[in-house]
Order: structure tokens, then sequence, then C-alpha cells
């Protein structure tokens, strides 16, 4: 199966932390205490892809932290997916602050991810996309989820 | 009951179209204009009073149109004012215009037309307006007439379903092979349980499944590539190595051999993933590395085959089909080639004539009255079928209105002259089907109810439209769906069943006192009764089959060889691929195999069984009649082998 690494850079009582690669049945998130930190940035721009043991790991090792700040910035589709599947994958202290959203062209067949940030895509109050979302080529993309169950979450939290 | 009738102002043609179309289907009287002149006119001519309206027109905007309108008296009387935009989506914005138009909605473009309808008042008899399983399941059934077959259909399809029934899962596993996409399929079920496949190029490479029990050593054993005891000498020495990989090391088996065993054991496993409940689902498309061992499709259409006899039950199949009932069963283009091989399987073999009844294109309705006394296996058969994409319900109906209109006459009659603490009675009566559990009758109902909005008869679907409106509350009162589901008794087969709990008193206990009697009469009445309560319990198809067994061997004492029943071979089939690593299975095989005077064989399976449990005394007695010696049977062990495997191959909490 695949590869991850998990990148942890402390910084007193705050980690900032990368995970990238595939979480599946083959990494041990146990290597990596964060049990004693206020506060955790995860990115994970870098992940690309985790599997049902990588899922029941993610929800036991952020448990380890339940009284820390957990905030997940750039989170791929794929970790918005479990988000909105598996009651728990975001703990209860944790919280979305960035997030892509893909983007489609039929016609040409042309996709972008679009960073939706908090306070400018989104906030308590809902999501306020991009008006017009284009390629390289100049070509208008529309988003390519279903947005009732994409920005379910958003609701959740 | 009318439709609601709905205005779209949009200069926008293709969304004009497209919304227009849809919201018809869904039930809605709709009137689309792109001027906001000829709306007003509309909308005063036709007291439409529905309206939604594109914030941004050509000559005014949306805004001021809604403004003007509200001065007029039909302005007055507007129910839903729905704004859309793709580009006016400032909150601010969208505040001033709900205060300016007394909008009832804002919807941002692009939006998703469930939003839409849920902005609307809902249309009469909206049939649609179901839960995410039913609607998710016709979805599913009409994809297989799908020509589109690339990896990007596939996630789409994915991403629109909610969630399924696991019995459905097969489907998608299907699917997925098909379309040779890689990455993993994860899965969550309504008790919380996490699990996965894991697909590469057409093949399952991987399943997980996350309990205790792992079925390897078992294989090995039942295959008679090991024996207990040396199984039992590698796991004391092997320390951290793989089972596998210690046993090929010290050369007990072959790597051949553990392939075997390991293609087994992922069929199990994925055999457990085929679970009696709700399940979501999300599709990681990944690149995933070759490699073995793996399943196929047509591997899995086998376990297809193992699964739809020993999982599915009756009053499930019946709610899930009933939607087909007046429509003609077709083939599929490539039917041959989806069921090449079919011929093998037990199901068809036993039942041939029926399978070629099916491909008469009578309706299915017209094939359920004609074997009413074998209805579970029939529908097992039609649902294989289906799963395979080897045939499609066709909108040809079988039966007409009148046939439609006598349905709707008992229903209405019987609702309308009691109170409602009948109708679940009156429903289930009218459905001819015992009542099992409100969800389960509700699906029923709406199902049976489906062909009605395909009729041409207006008359007939209103009368369909008004039922279901009206019962809808009352299936739905003090209820909430997933609670209800997990309440209520509903007759489950297979491996989800639960053991009891240490301390539970297990239905089946006085079942076996009555078998070590033989007192197969009096325990046949008692595992009909726990059938009926409908509580799933673990190994309720082995002990029903040994008693079937029992019943029959004693009604014909001293004949050397007896018919096997087709309740017996019902029976058979309906233990689960889980169920026949239990040394129970084994000794059933025994006694059927000694029923049919195979004594070798009989003596084969009893041995197996021994090899699994050597303290299994009816084994043990059995063999010991067979051979006529005591001391000829010869245990594989003097430990309780099978808590010893048990124990060792549990995984560590």
């Amino acid at each position: 199966m695949g590869k991850c690494e998990i990148v942890i850079k402390p910084n007193g009582e705050r980690a900032n932390i990368d995970i990238n690669g595939v979480i599946d049945e083959d990494f041990d998130f146990t290597q990596y205490v964060i049990k004693d930190y206020n506060e955790i940035e995860v990115n994970l721009a870098a992940l690309k892809s985790i599997n049902s043991c990588g899922i029941r790991e993610w929800i036991k090792w952020f448990n380890t932290n339940p009284k820390g700040t957990i905030l997940f910035y750039e989170c791929p589709k794929i970790i918005i997916d479990q988000i909105n599947m598996v009651q728990g994958f975001l703990v209860s202290n944790a919280r979305v602050m960035s997030f892509f959203v893909p983007y489609y062209n039929e016609d040409v067949g042309s996709e972008l991810n679009v960073l939706f940030k908090y306070g400018q895509e989104f906030t308590e109050d809902g999501v306020k996309p991009p008006q017009v979302v284009k390629d390289d080529q100049g070509n208008l993309l529309e988003m390519d989820v279903v947005e009732s169950k994409y920005f379910r979450f958003l609701k959740k939290a | 009951m009318e439709n609601p009738k709905v205005l779209i102002l949009d200069d926008d043609i293709t969304f004009l179209t497209a919304t227009k179309e849809y919201l018809v289907k869904k039930g809605y009287d709709v009137v689309a204009v792109n001027s906001a002149q000829d709306a007003k006119g509309f909308i005063e001519a036709e007291n439409i009073q529905n309206i939604l309206i594109d914030c941004l027109l050509p000559a005014e905007s949306g805004i001021d149109f809604v403004k003007s309108l509200r001065q007029t008296p039909v302005g007055k009387q507007l129910n839903k004012v729905i704004l859309t935009s793709a580009y006016f989506t400032d909150p601010s914005f969208i505040k001033e215009a709900f205060s300016e138009t007394g909008a009832t909605d804002f919807l941002v473009k692009p939006f998703e037309m469930e939003e839409l309808i849920a902005a609307l008042p809902p249309a009469v008899g909206n049939i649609d307006k179901v839960d995410g399983i039913r609607l998710s399941r016709r979805r599913l059934y009409e994809v297989f007439s799908s020509e589109k077959r690339d990896p990007r259909w596939l996630t789409k399809l994915l991403e629109k379903i909610e969630s399924l029934h696991g019995f459905d899962l097969p489907l998608i596993y299907n699917l997925i092979l098909e379309t040779q996409v890689s990455g993993f399929l994860n899965l969550s079920s309504e008790d919380g349980r996490i699990f996965g496949v894991t697909f590469c190029n057409g093949k399952i490479v991987g399943v997980d499944f996350d309990d205790k029990e792992t079925f390897l050593g078992k294989i090995l054993i039942e295959h008679g590539f090991i024996s207990p005891g040396d199984l039992e000498s590698v796991l004391m020495r092997k320390g951290t190595r793989k089972l596998g990989e210690a046993l090929i090391n010290e050369y007990y088996i072959s790597p051949h051999a553990l392939q075997i065993a390991m293609i087994e054991q992922m069929g199990l496993r994925l055999s457990r993933t085929i679970v009696d409940q709700e399940v979501k689902l999300n599709f990681v498309r990944s690149q995933i590395e070759e490699q073995s061992p793996y399943i196929t499709v047509d591997q899995v259409g086998v376990y297809l085959h193992d699964w739809v006899i020993s999982k599915l039950n009756l009053y499930w199949l019946r709610a899930q089909l009933a939607e087909w009932k007046y429509s003609k069963i077709k083939k599929h283009t490539n039917f041959s080639e989806r069921l090449k091989n079919i011929k093998e399987l037990v199901l068809f073999k036993t039942y041939s004539v029926m399978f070629q009844e099916i491909m008469s294109e009578k309706s299915l309705g017209q094939l359920i009255e004609k074997y009413a006394n074998e209805e579970e296996v029939f529908l097992k058969i039609i649902y294989f079928l289906l799963m395979k994409g080897a045939i499609y319900f066709s909108d040809e109906g079988g039966l007409g209105s009148q046939d439609l209109a006598t349905y709707l006459d008992k229903i209405e009659s019987g609702i309308n002259s009691n109170s409602e603490d009948k109708w679940l009675e009156i429903i289930s009566q009218a459905l001819g089907v015992s009542f099992q559990s409100k969800s389960l009758l509700h699906d029923h109902f709406l199902n049976s109810l489906r062909p009605f909005e395909k009729n041409k008869d207006t008359q007939i679907k209103e009368r369909a439209n008004k039922l279901m409106l009206k019962t809808e509350a009352f299936f739905n009162a003090n209820s909430n769906y997933d609670a209800k589901r997990q309440n209520e008794s509903t007759p489950k087969a297979g491996p989800q069943s639960k053991a009891s709990l240490p301390g539970e008193v297990n239905p089946l206990d006085a079942v076996k006192i009555h078998i070590s009697k033989n007192e197969f009469d009096m325990a046949y009445k008692l595992l009909n009764a726990i059938s009926q309560k409908g509580a799933p319990i673990a190994k309720y198809n082995l002990y029903y089959t040994w008693v079937l067994l029992g019943i029959q061997m004693k009604k014909n004492p001293n004949q050397k060889v007896i018919t096997e029943s087709n309740e017996i071979k019902n029976s058979f089939m309906k233990i689960t691929p889980e169920e026949k690593y239990d040394p129970i299975y084994h000794f059933l095989l025994g006694l059927n195999y000694k029923m049919k005077g195979q004594l070798e064989m009989a003596l084969r399976s009893f041995e197996k069984a021994l090899a699994l449990d050597a303290q299994f005394i009816f084994a043990r007695r059995e063999m010991m009649l067979l051979r006529g010696d005591q001391n000829k049977v010869t245990p594989s062990g003097d430990k309780d082998l099978k808590s010893l495997v048990g124990n060792i191959f549990s995984k560590k909490r």
C-alpha cells in the first residue's frame, strides 16, 4: 500500500503538523505524540488518500488530545467526504479552517480545486463561493460536488 | 388536489428548460418564461402563487419585478417567492432582497434541485420525496442500462448516493470492478462500524472488516493443508511474524496453499460487509499497487450467489421489489456475458425451469403469482439477476389500470372506514404480506405505489397520490426511521446477527436440548417461534437445518437411502459463508451424506467437524456409528481446539 509521512513542528505548546501521502493500514500513528499540545494546526494539502483502516486510526489519534484546539487547513475533498460520512471523524475540539472544492468544465474536461477559507468563502452563516471560476484557458468551471452533501459538515459545526 | 403551479422567470434558456423539466417530473405545474411582461400576464391569468425569479434580468431586475407585482392583487396572494442569482451573492444584498420583496428563499446559482424542491410547496404525491435509500436504489438498478461507464461517471454516481442498504453493496462492488477504477471504497454502517474494500483495475485486493475473528487457521485446517496440532505449534513459535509467513518458512504449507486460503478469507470478509443495515459510502480514487491475493468479478459473482441465498429474507425482498410488480422483466443486451458460468451455481442448477420462465418477459407480479409456493427462491433469483445487471424492469406494465384501481379500492375502503390502529393490518393484507415491521411495510407500500406515477390514467394517479399523502403522516408518526429500524423486530438472516452476550439467555439453548434428546419436532416448533419474533440469532440456520435433517431421518428410520427434501436443500442454501466454517456445518453435511447413503463422504465430513472441534460429541458419535468401532475414532487432539484456535486468532484489543 502507499506511504504516509507526518511532520510535526513543535512551537512551545503549539504544533504545526503536515500529513502527507496515503493513510492506510500500514501507517502507525502511535509513533507521533500530540496529546500535550494546546493548539495544533494540521495541514492536509499533500494528503492523497485514506482508507477505512486509516479512518479508524485517524479518529483514535486525534482523540489522544481531547482538550487542545485542532485546526485543519487545506482539507482535500477526500477528508471532507470522511467528515461528512463518519461520526467523530472531525473530533469535537477540531475545526476546519480551509478546504478545497473541486470545479470542473464538462466540455473541455478541465478541473480545478478552489480553496475555500473561513471568513472568506465560508462562515458560520453559510457558503459564499466565488462568483466566477475559470481555468488557465479562460474556460468557466462549475462546482463539481453535490452541494447539499458536500457542505453539510458546515451546518453540523 | 391540484399540483402546485410554479412560474420561472429567467433569461437563461438552458436553466429555464432544465428546471422546468425537472419540476414537471416532480409533479409541479410549471410555466417558464424569459420576459417579465409575460410572467406578469401568466401570474395574473392563472393565479400562480409560486414564483422563481432571477435577480439579474435584461429589462428590469427581478427584485423590481417582484416589488411591483406585490402592489397588485395577485401579488398579495403569492405563496413562495424564490429569488435566484449567480452574481449577487453578498449577504447584505440578499438581506435587502428579502426585506424588499418578502421573498421566502434565495438560492445562489448553481444550486441543487433538491434545494429548490425544499423551497417550494410539496407537489401532490411527490413519490420521489422519500428517503435517500429508496431514491438511491432506483438509480442503482437503472444504472446497468447506462452505456457510459468511465471513471468520472462512476465517481459522480457514487457521490450522489447518500446511503444505501448493505444488501445493495454487491451491485456497487460489481460496478467498480467493471469500470476498472482503482481506489478505496470506505463504508460506514448504522451501528457505527467503519469498513472498506480496496479495488485495483477490476479486482478486489483488500477487504477491511474490523472484527476480532479471523478465519485463516480454520480455512487451512478445513482444506487439509495443515493439521490442528501443527498449526498450534507454529502459533506458539511464530513471534511477530505473520502466520502465513511462518507456515511457509517452516515448510508446513506451500505459498500456493496460503494463496488459496487468503483468497477464501478475503471472500469471507467481503461477505461480512453485506450487512442488513443502512450503509453510507464514499470512494477515494487512488493509485493502488497490483497485488495478490485478489478477487475477480467472476468470483464476486459466485459470492453474490451465496449472499443472495443466505442473507436476504423474503420480507425484505418483497418490500424492495414491490415497485416493479407490474413491470415486465427484460434481459439486458449483454445478458449472456453477465451470466456466463451461472449454470454451475446451486440456485440455477436446482431451479433451472424457474430461471427459463423469468426470461419469458412476463411481469414480475405474474411470475410471483405462479411461484407463490416458492416465492422466496424466486425473488432471490430475480435479485441475483438484478445485482448482476443481467435483467431490468421495463416500463411496459403487465397489468393495466383496472388491476391498479382494484388495488387502490382495497386499501382506500379499508383506510377510510377504519381507525388508524387498524391501518397496518389493512395495508399488510392488501399487499399480501404478514406484518413484520412498520418501516419495512412503509417501504413496501410506497414501492407498491410507484407504478401509479407512470400510469396514464390521471384519476388513478391522483388517487394513489392522495393515499400516499394520507398514510405518510401515519407511518412517520412518533418515529425516527433510523431508530425504528434498529428497534423493530425485522427478520434478519446471516452473520450480522449477534451472538448472545454473557449472561443473556440464548434462545437456541432450548433448541439444543431438544436436539440432544432427538426431539426434533419440538425443536422445529421452537425454531419457528424464534423466527416469528424476528430477532436475528447467530447460527439459527445451522440449527434449523439440523432439525430438518433430524425430522427427515426420524420419519424414515429403516431406510438406508433417503431423498433430500427441497426444504433441506433450501435450508442448506441459507447457511452463510461465515457459518460454513463452523464445525456444525460439516457435521450437517455429514448427516446429509449419511441420509443419502454416501457413507464415505459422510465420514469425511464428520472428520472435518471433529478437526475443527475435537469435543463435538455428535460428530464423534456419528463417526462411531459409521465405523462401528469406538477404538478407531481418533480425534485430532485432546484439547478443545476450537476455543484454542479461536483464542489465538482473536485480535488483541
